[in-house]
């Protein structure tokens, strides 16, 4: 009779590195992804703080830029957003803080491209919601995501989202 | 024999690479720390910033907002606690002057602080025009007439400030309108520059910005009907809009800060044939649409005078007469600055510096 | 012949080839996790100082400074700050220059020291760095750099400065069979747009 132990027992062992082998591969590219997203954060961060920084140097508003300042605050203020003849796309043509507003871009780094998208609202400067109204407070929301940058599910792009406020009277 | 090997060895390095994996967890959990510290990092600096930004809103509209350090405004954005409290470093020596003030903001979050101080210097808002001239006309829409007695000045009576000419108008026409209607009083416009210039820029824009924005202001002081009170002191300049008739009854023979005269409004002064011998006003006197300028019932200037029209419209009749005296005097423009600042409560800061 | 036994000799010598391949695997793979654990963590270090130190450009508390970059190239800037805020309101000069001496202290031929310098004192910076490159903007957002070294004039007009920062490990690893040796990398790449400069508002 022959004795089958033996294989089985091979067999069994077989079973178990490959379940090994295939842990092994999807842990390794986990850690793998885990090191490449560390990366990948510390860009995202930095670009945000990059547009915050630059519109901290423009005025407040489209308003302070004409020579004389406004003096129906918030009623002289502009809209949000480019003015007339102005860029909507080249960030160095910017001259006040608004001009952001609705402005998208991929900003290109040494880890690659983000997405980046900005929006600039009013807001109550009591309760710090957005207003339709003229204030002279507003808010810069910022939106930086990256293809490399996913959920867990590894379909749904991860989305960073920043929010800076500022004031007419600190500028 | 040999399965039951194999079968050890696999189980084996199941357990090693077990192992393995358990001690790169704190290698794993040291890279997500350092990410996420970057980003606490940068989130607290910001909660900073935006905690100066609501401070520095407050103190804008107010500047008596109380927050010391040692009662400091609190707050919380985006779950980071922020500290904000500011002193006055300076305070200006006139009312005109800048102060400085140091705003100061922290945030605390999870242990960690970020600091910022912020120095500006918080000015008055100005829109007051420059002083161009004694007399500038921005119409040229007008009828000229200057009798003998009645003297516009272009020289800087302060002795401050450089002359300025007599007159400016807009176009040849107009010099040509007040040269003929100033006809051998001609002399009586005086100024070491020149007694008429040519400014084709010269426009009522920023004059009219500046009534627009005092009218109806809590303060003004509508002149009409029996007027029996001042008209600003030095130390306490005003603003006077007249829009009717008014017969000043109080006796008093100055006045400081910023006089608009509109159509129909008319002075007088109780007891005397022409305001412009009975009362001397320090700063700035706006004709808006003024149909009637006239010397009797205008009162002397000591500063400057500005002619306009918000519609561009009308016809503006000037009848420099009884004595009226235009003198340019650069100083008088504070009296015209402090005045409108009072009113409009308005401040400019200027950041000088910032500490990150 | 014991077919069992063959069989069974020729899977389990697959099985411990298989163990073996993948505990080269899981080798590179800790390997790789440790060294950029370690270069990450020491980037973001380095940053924090970058980041503490490049802001304060110029800052004295009454905005007094009439030069306030003292030198600057692609590989070190010389710039006068307050930059402990001290009552006393003293200036110091802050450099901050990737020197041409390399760090011999790690098997990576291309890493060298960073020197920062506060007021005299001098730190040296041995962490595998291999880029540190200072790029100099004149606008907002710009995107072509000013030329370095730069000109008196382009000190006053600057307005934004970009760090381009890249750590390496200071032994390279395999990181796979087919691949040669390779240096763990981490990079950091930041614009600042110092608030005490001339024109940044």
């Amino acid at each position: 009779m022959n004795d089958y132990s033996n294989i089985i027992q091979v067999i069994g062992a077989m079973m178990l590195v490959s379940v090994l082998v295939t842990n092994a591969n999807k842990t390794s590219f986990l850690n793998k992804r885990m090191i490449v997203e560390g990366e990948y954060e510390t860009a995202v961060t930095a670009i945000a703080q990059d547009i915050m920084e630059e519109s901290r140097a423009l005025p407040f508003d489209e308003a302070e830029t004409e020579g004389a300042l406004p003096v129906n605050i918030p009623f002289d203020f502009s809209l949000l957003g480019t003015d007339s003849g102005e860029s909507t796309t080249d960030r160095s043509e910017f001259d006040d803080f608004d001009d952001y507003d609705d402005w998208n871009g991929t900003v290109t780094t040494i880890h690659g491209d983000f997405e980046v998208s900005v929006n600039i609202t009013y807001i109550n400067s009591t309760t710090q919601a957005p207003t339709v109204s003229k204030s002279t407070i507003k808010r810069m929301d910022i939106t930086i995501s990256s293809n490399t940058l996913r959920e867990q599910d590894q379909e749904t792009i991860k989305t960073y989202n920043y929010s800076y406020i500022r004031s007419y009277y600190a500028n | 024999m040999l399965g039951r090997g194999i079968l050890i060895v696999a189980s084996g390095a199941t357990v090693i690479f077990g192992s393995i994996q358990l001690g790169l967890l704190g290698q794993k959990k040291s890279v997500n720390e350092a990410t996420a510290d970057y980003a606490y990092e940068n989130h607290i600096k910001n909660a900073a910033y935006n905690g100066l930004q609501l401070g520095m809103e407050e103190l804008g509209k107010d500047e008596n907002w109380s927050a010391t350090e040692s009662s400091p405004w609190t707050t919380t954005i985006d779950d980071v606690d922020v500290t904000v409290y500011y002193e006055n470093l300076g305070m200006g020596a006139t009312p005109l002057d800048a102060d400085t003030v140091r705003v100061y903001s922290s945030a605390l979050y999870k242990g960690e602080t970020a600091n910022l101080v912020s120095t500006y210097t918080r000015t008055p808002l100005d829109i007051v025009p420059e002083f161009n001239s004694a007399l500038s006309l921005t119409t040229n829409k007008f009828k000229f007439n200057l009798l003998g007695g009645s003297t516009i000045r272009g020289n800087d009576a302060s002795g401050v400030c450089t002359d300025k000419p007599g007159v400016i108008v807009k176009d040849l026409v107009s010099s040509t309108k007040v040269v003929l209607g100033a006809g051998l009083n001609i002399i009586n416009i005086l100024s070491t520059v020149t007694q008429i210039q040519i400014d084709p820029s010269i426009s009522y824009d920023a004059t009219a910005s500046l009534v627009a924005n005092l009218e109806g202001k809590p303060g003004v002081v509508n002149v009409n009907g029996s007027y029996n009170g001042n008209f600003g002191t030095a130390a306490n300049p005003g603003v006077f809009f007249v829009d009717n008739y008014a017969n000043v009854t109080s006796g008093v023979t100055s006045g400081y800060g910023i006089m608009i005269i509109r159509s129909g409004g008319e002075l007088n002064y109780s007891g005397s044939t022409s305001v412009s011998t009975s009362l001397e006003f320090n700063g700035l006197v706006v004709f808006e649409d003024a149909l009637d300028f006239n010397g009797f019932n205008t009162p002397s200037v000591n500063g400057s005078v500005i002619v306009g029209s918000v519609g561009g419209s009308s016809l503006l009749d000037m009848y420099l007469g009884g004595g009226l005296d235009i003198q340019y005097d650069c100083s008088a423009q504070d009296h015209a600055k402090i005045a409108a600042a009072n009113l409009l409560k308005e401040n400019k800061y200027k950041r000088l510096s910032t500490f990150e | 012949m014991n077919l069992n036994l063959i069989s069974g000799s020729i899977v389990s010598g697959m099985v411990l080839l298989t163990i073996g391949m993948m505990n080269r695997g899981v080798n590179y793979n800790s390997q790789d996790i440790t060294l950029s654990s370690i270069k990450q963590e020491q980037k973001i270090e380095l940053s924090e100082v970058l980041s503490h130190d490049l802001p304060k450009i110029g800052y004295t508390s009454d905005n007094s400074l009439d030069t306030l970059i003292a030198y600057a190239d692609e590989k070190s800037i010389a710039y006068y700050s307050n930059i402990d805020n001290s009552a006393d309101g003293s200036v110091e000069l802050v450099t901050w220059e990737l020197t041409n001496e390399a760090d011999v202290s790690t098997d990576n031929p291309n890493d060298y020291k960073l020197v920062r310098t506060v007021g005299g004192t001098t730190t040296n910076i041995s962490l595998g760095i291999t880029t540190f490159t200072l790029n100099y903007y004149d606008k907002l957002g710009g995107t072509t750099p000013l030329t370095t070294p730069l000109s008196s004039a382009d000190m006053d007009n600057v307005k934004q400065i970009e760090v381009v920062l890249v750590l390496e490990s200071a032994e390279s690893i395999q990181y796979s069979q087919n691949t040669g040796e390779k240096f763990v990398k981490s990079a950091w790449v930041k614009r600042f747009t110092p608030r005490n400069l001339k024109g940044n508002g």
